[in-house]
């Protein structure tokens, strides 16, 4: 590159003080508040429990031991044992692995699903946008859980067959979101500026459009991870997500509702675990939305 | 397929001009409820425009007269309904895709919104060696180095290469603009307003980087612009629009010392001039009348609802763009068939 | 909401619907391989399936199977039941008052419950009743709700008998009877509505106390009745009203599990069994039902939300 005559470095217009990067600044009042750090601090947690899981276990969470069924807590079974007489902290614990999981595939199939849909609805508008928006329209009138009823329904019982149905159920909010999103983000010049340089359309969209309607995307994201563990909890107590030996929360609440006369308190651990993490990943979700809109604010 | 596979070449190599031919775009006023239009805006209608390499052209006008419309044909964002882009004698309106990008190569765009014109969640180094990397011109791990060097070029500290465009002025982003149009050494650059949404103090700033740009590397520079100052500053010939049309054309310092078209003359009198003493003495040549409806033009000249000398015939006669004297063409029946230097009076004194 | 409008929104309606009947349709064609023995079972005899296929009108062509089907929903005719041979329509009639009954008193506890605690720690932000609210609506927005029903079948049911563990009574057989069936559930189900309605009524009571001629009315000296009265709670209800049309699907999807959980024969029930059963006449009726359900609850909040709209009743 040759190097003109060009005037000298300008040096009058010095942007504002805050020098930080964006997207660290964002991090930043992201974990000002505590209860934003107490979220992110139990999600890692889990994440770390989960991945120990077989090393920290205090016991095999399928050893059944018929002889010493509905144990109370004790310093051996910490939350007693279930009807087969297998540790219940033990499989509490194997179960976090999917407590995480299912959430994080069932939101990945609806981000697969709603986020391209999502983008090309809102930038063709259009008859395509017409018709993907009725659609999702219709898809948002059947309620949740019963939609995903008739999903399984169709391809049965089972732990993946469940995520992939709340995925399906998921995609029409989230189409909703980036469509709304990528209308406005289409109508900036910097689209036309890459346009312009001679990016091809793919291009703009998944390096243009895509991080600029990442903020609501995110929002919304983890708001259904939330929303999708109650779904798989509330599914595997029917019966139709994780089979037995596994175990997810879900199905250790059927097992304590079977066996509610026997052992009244096996209803609290694995419900408890869920609350909690349904917290965390809602209260993630907010502090996520209140950083962008102060973000956006300023 | 010969024909576009000899328009590459001349890409690559050395396209020197670009003429734009009896263009028209139409946009979509209003729709029935089919969503079909039912009223179309003529925003360009009818429009010749040549630019050669090394020369600047100004394209000046009020809004709504279809200048930036102008710009976006030229620039190869809008496809025109009707006419011709055509670059050293090849037409591009029918380009897409690969063959589309190639040819954009050679034409880049400044806008005039410095603020949205930059992707907000790229860094200024991305944005400016964005266009190499589509081009396949550097690779990644190239990009900062190639960014820093652009970056100097428009006079700018390359250190800001890590920075994100929120954290720079508009003065500052308008001169990241302009290095991200100059990374593939494009012989034209097509302004629209560049500098409209800046201040005072940083307008002339990034006028003269554009005409130092220009002297030292003959680029070539189709400005658009409302504010004739600007374009006498750096354009060598000027099309004032009206209404969709260029009422007239010629070397800059001919129509500002002898504007030919009576909506030229109302556009050069609202200029400030330096001297206070004749800045004074000027009469202003206020436009009366009302723009006329967008969607239902007169027939005859459409800027006679609003032209100080409006004659009988100016109703029946559109009239067309003629030679008025070496290179200054004018589209007034002031001028038709009298030839140069017989029109009007003009109302400032000289 | 003029005339031309309202036959918009009701035509957007009867689009939606028409479209989930396409999916609902759908659904049989989707299932892999023979959905006449799919739906036989895996002991049925040929003859079986051949009956159960002209049962079921697969051996005509796709559209022409989807008209008739249409049609017959139409005319009130949702099919039969595969496996008793019912009409859909009986089985789902039989279901239905349970279940609206429990989404119907969960619906109203959330908003006696819910937008009161709200429009409270919307006017009093920072105080530590406002505190308690944010943080009550918070938890309860993550419990699941069928958790919660089994919670209080033990407390309330097993350990202190006051209420009936399972079943429902009908309101005909006494309104005592049937409100001490469905309290529990109703209960489950509408907390995390009540919560949602706290944190959006929380939400809107402070925004428009912030708003410009609020503060103009609070410095002149009004009183807090009054502008809780005038401005608060007309503002409020509009987004409010909103977000109970967004509830309609989630209160009918919570239903299915909470119905399991408190032992009531609703349409939840009748659902879970369809699917066990591979009855897909009878999960479609449902589908198709809950689907109406929702567009019709969206389209009565559409009329509310004009009717507390000035703004939107005069356009």
């Amino acid at each position: 590159m040759t190097t003109t005559s060009a005037p000298g470095p300008v040096t009058g217009h010095a942007p504002e003080p805050a020098a930080a990067a964006p997207r660290r600044r964002t991090l930043r009042l992201l974990l000002r508040r505590p209860s934003t750090v107490v979220a992110v601090g139990f999600l890692l947690l889990l994440v770390l429990l989960a991945v120990l899981a077989p090393w920290i276990s205090p016991h095999d969470p399928f050893a059944q031991d018929l002889a010493d069924r509905f144990a109370p807590y004790s310093a051996d079974h910490l939350l007693g044992t279930d009807d087969l007489g297998r540790d219940v902290a033990s499989r509490l614990l194997y179960a976090i692995k999917l407590a995480l999981l299912a959430p994080l595939i069932s939101v990945g199939v609806a981000l697969a699903l709603g986020v391209p849909t999502g983008l090309w609805a809102g930038l063709s508008r259009g008859v395509v946008d017409a018709v993907l928006s009725r659609v999702a329209d219709a898809l948002l009138s059947l309620p949740g859980l019963a939609f995903a009823l008739a999903i399984i329904a169709v391809v049965g019982p089972g732990l993946a067959n469940v995520m992939v149905a709340l995925g399906i159920v998921f995609a029409p909010s989230l189409f909703r979101v980036v469509r709304g999103a990528a209308m406005a983000v289409a109508e900036e010049p910097f689209i036309d500026s890459a346009r312009s340089i001679g990016s091809p359309t793919s291009r703009v969209l998944w390096v243009h459009v895509l991080p600029n309607v990442s903020a609501p995307l995110l929002v919304q994201a983890t708001i259904l991870m939330g929303l999708a563990l109650l779904s798989e909890a509330g599914l595997s107590f029917l019966g139709l997500g994780v089979q037995p030996p596994e175990a997810s929360w879900g199905s250790m609440l059927r097992t304590a509702y079977e066996n509610q006369f026997e052992a009244p308190l096996s209803v609290l651990p694995p419900g408890i675990a869920v609350v909690v993490t349904v917290l965390a990943f809602n209260t993630l979700g907010d502090a996520i939305r209140d950083a962008m809109t102060a973000r956006g604010r300023r | 397929m010969t024909d576009t596979a000899h328009l590459r070449r001349d890409v690559r190599g050395a396209t020197r001009d670009l003429s734009l031919r009896n263009l028209v775009k139409t946009y979509p006023l209003t729709r029935d409820v089919l969503g079909r239009p039912r009223a179309r805006v003529r925003a360009v209608d009818g429009v010749d425009l040549d630019v050669t390499a090394g020369m600047t052209v100004g394209v000046v006008g009020e809004s709504g007269s279809g200048k930036s419309t102008l710009g976006r044909l030229a620039s190869l964002l809008e496809r025109p309904d009707s006419g011709a882009v055509a670059l050293d004698g090849h037409d591009t309106t029918a380009l897409r895709g690969r063959e589309l990008a190639e040819v954009r190569r050679s034409i880049q765009v400044v806008f005039q919104d410095p603020f949205g014109s930059l992707d907000p969640t790229k860094t200024v180094g991305h944005a400016v060696a964005e266009p190499l990397l589509v081009h396949r011109r550097v690779r990644r791990p190239g990009m900062l180095a190639a960014a820093e060097d652009l970056l100097a070029r428009v006079g700018l500290d390359p250190g800001l290469a890590r920075r994100y465009p929120e954290q720079l002025s508009g003065g500052q982003r308008q001169r990241v603009c302009i290095a991200r149009a100059l990374a593939l050494s494009p012989w034209l650059l097509v302004a629209d307003e560049p500098t409209s949404a800046l201040d005072l103090s940083t307008r002339s700033e990034i006028l003269n980087l554009l005409l130092t740009l220009q002297q030292d590397t003959g680029l070539s520079i189709l400005l658009v612009s409302h504010d004739f100052a600007t374009i006498q500053h750096l354009a060598h010939r000027v099309a004032v629009m009206y209404r969709g049309r260029v009422v007239e054309e010629g070397p800059t310092q001919d129509v500002v010392r002898e504007p030919l078209h009576p909506y030229t003359k109302a556009l050069l009198s609202a200029v400030p001039v330096p001297d206070p003493k004749i800045q004074r003495t000027r009469s202003r040549i206020l436009l009366r009348g009302e723009s006329p409806d967008p969607t239902a033009l007169p027939t005859g000249c459409r800027f006679q609802s609003r032209c100080a000398f409006a004659m009988p015939s100016c109703a029946q006669t559109d009239p067309g763009l003629v030679d008025a004297a070496p290179g200054h063409r004018v589209a007034c029946l002031l001028h038709q068939g009298i030839g140069a230097g017989t029109g009007p009076t003009t109302a400032a004194p000289e | 909401m003029r005339p031309t409008a309202l036959l918009t929104r009701l035509g957007g309606g009867l689009v939606v619907l028409w479209l989930v009947s396409l999916l609902t349709f759908a659904l049989l064609q989707l299932v892999p391989g023979d959905p006449a023995e799919l739906v036989a079972g895996d002991s049925a005899t040929p003859a079986r399936v051949a009956e159960i296929r002209t049962q079921l009108g697969l051996d005509r062509p796709l559209v022409t199977q989807y008209l008739s089907w249409l049609g017959g929903i139409l005319h009130g005719d949702l099919g039969r039941s595969v496996f008793t041979g019912d009409p859909v329509a009986d089985a789902i009639l039989r279901a239905a008052p349970a279940t609206l009954s429990i989404t119907f008193v969960a619906l109203l506890i959330a908003v006696v419950v819910g937008v009161p605690a709200g429009v409270v720690a919307g006017l009093r932000r920072g105080s530590w009743l406002d505190r308690a609210v944010s943080l009550l609506a918070t938890v309860g927005i993550a419990m699941p709700g069928f958790w919660v029903a089994m919670l209080l079948v033990l407390v309330l049911a097993l350990a202190l008998n006051l209420l009936p563990a399972t079943g429902y009574s009908p309101l005909g057989e006494g309104v005592g009877e049937w409100f001490s069936h469905i309290a529990i559930p109703a209960t489950a189900l509408g907390l995390a509505t009540a919560a949602e309605l706290a944190r959006h009524a929380r939400g809107c009571v402070a925004d428009v106390l912030e708003r410009p001629y609020i503060r103009t009315a609070l410095a002149r000296g009004a009183g807090s009745a009054w502008l809780v009265r005038h401005h608060v709670l007309r503002n409020a209800a509009i987004p409010v009203v909103t977000v109970l049309g967004l509830q309609a699907g989630r209160l009918l999807g919570g239903a299915i599990v909470i119905e399991m959980v408190c032992g009531v024969d609703g349409l939840g029930t009748l659902a879970i069994n369809a699917i066990l059963q591979r009855d897909f006449p009878i999960l479609q009726g449902y589908v198709l039902l809950s689907a109406a359900i929702v567009v019709v609850v969206n389209l009565l909040v559409d009329g509310t939300y004009s009717w507390l709209n000035p703004k939107v009743r005069a356009s």
